[in-house]
């Protein structure tokens, strides 16, 4: 086992476990709170954890995938752009995936050109017009069903200076058609307490 | 109460799955184990209506055990738990012939409504994903370098397992006795990786989701 093996190893087999456990703690002492005026706490904190185990995986999956040779799926695209944004942006965004992302697009080819172009130019607005200090990227696959279609979704959300009076029309356009020639859809709002969030979502 | 065991090396997890299983009320724990040897010699004696394996464990994996223990005793539906990312679990799922599977994540997967809704019977795996798998397994039109490594007869084995067949199953399709098929399983699981792997990404990425593109 290599040095990259090993520390995988050590996060997937130690880390994330005892993440897991506390969370599991905590959601078990929350859940004998009842309304105590501590439980939202207990929650925010139940979210944090998760939202660093997921970090894990991904972490995990850029040691391995570093070592890999060979064709790449969309989460190895994903975070090759992710980490190449390290640098203009200022700080390396958070990456989060839920559902079977490879799988679910594994044939969907045209699609995945026009996410990863959205998000190259979504990050790169970012680091022009943000100046943020937290970058948060979310890809969200569904899979469909007798009542409907699956879902790709992707967010990309920053605590920087906001939409405020900034023109960011053209390179918004691009993305707003790429989703609606799709038959989804594109929003750009503020993000909570500061800054902004792009979502970007298209049946599949 | 629908009677469930658990396979997880972590005593802590268990614990946290105990209290999280058994709040709901119509759940009840019959049996647990931190050892993938002990489990499957176990399991079919609780005879559950629902086990839940962790996938990678020191002395084995969750997915040989959910198979040996549907070879004995089918109607004990497994369910994977797993933190590897979702293409990876989707594939050990199906490997093990489990029901569906669920990650190690406190919010958005709810083992509680998964258990019940496995115990009824129900497949969380999405027939047209499935399917999907299968396919490129078939079909792949770059072969992967782990699946160019198998020979006929472990591609076909491969094949009966994404449809759902039990090792008994494939043994009586291909003429071979069970315990070969069980030799045959194991060695796939180690060529694939699935064995010593540990998160991993790598495997399924390459099996399911190479983009032609790339």
């Amino acid at each position: 086992m290599n040095e990259r093996d090993r520390i995988a190893a050590d996060l997937h087999d130690h880390i994330i476990q005892r993440l897991f456990a506390a969370g599991l703690a905590l959601q078990g002492a929350a859940a004998r709170m009842g309304g105590h005026p501590v439980a939202p706490r207990v929650a925010a904190v139940i979210d944090d954890l998760d939202d660093t185990i997921a970090q894990i995986r991904s972490t995990i999956f850029a040691i391995q995938h570093a070592a890999a040779k060979g064709p790449q799926g969309l989460r190895a695209r994903v975070l090759e752009l992710v980490t190449e944004s390290a640098g203009p942006l200022g700080c390396t965004p958070a990456l989060r995936f839920s559902g079977p992302v490879d799988t679910l697009l594994a044939d969907a080819g045209d699609v995945v050109d026009d996410l990863t172009a959205v998000l190259r130019e979504s990050l790169s607005n970012v680091a022009r017009h943000a100046r943020a200090g937290r970058v948060e990227v979310d890809l969200i696959v569904e899979s469909g069903d007798s009542d409907g279609p699956g879902r790709l979704t992707m967010q990309v959300c920053d605590d920087g200076v906001g939409l405020g009076a900034s023109t960011r029309s053209s390179g918004t356009a691009n993305l707003r058609h790429r989703a609606e020639h799709r038959g989804g859809t594109f929003t750009l709002g503020p993000n909570t307490p500061s800054g902004t969030c792009l979502k970007w979502s298209v049946p599949i | 109460m629908i009677r469930v065991f658990l396979l997880d090396d972590h005593e802590v997890v268990r614990r946290g799955l105990v209290d999280l299983l058994e709040a709901d009320g119509d759940i009840e724990v019959v049996g647990e184990s931190g050892s993938a040897q002990e489990a499957a010699r176990r399991i079919p004696a609780f005879r559950p209506d629902v086990m839940i394996l962790d996938a990678r464990l020191p002395d084995g994996n969750g997915i040989d055990v959910c198979r040996d223990v549907r070879a004995i005793d089918s109607t004990i539906k497994g369910l994977i738990l797993t933190s590897y990312e979702d293409d990876e679990a989707l594939f050990a799922a199906i490997m093990a012939g489990a029901a569906g599977y669920v990650l190690k994540q406190i919010r958005g997967t709810d083992l509680v409504d998964a258990v019940h809704r496995v115990a009824e019977g129900q497949s969380l795996l999405d027939p047209a994903v499935t399917q999907r798998v299968l396919e490129r397994i078939r079909h792949g039109v770059e072969q992967p370098r782990e699946l160019a490594g198998l020979t006929d007869q472990e591609r076909r084995i491969l094949e009966f397992i994404a449809e759902g067949l039990t090792n008994r199953e494939i043994a009586g399709r291909m003429f071979l006795a069970e315990k070969t098929v069980k030799n045959y399983v194991s060695s796939l699981l180690a060529k694939l990786g699935l064995e010593r792997r540990t998160q991993a990404a790598v495997l399924a990425t390459r099996l399911l989701g190479e983009h032609p593109h790339t």
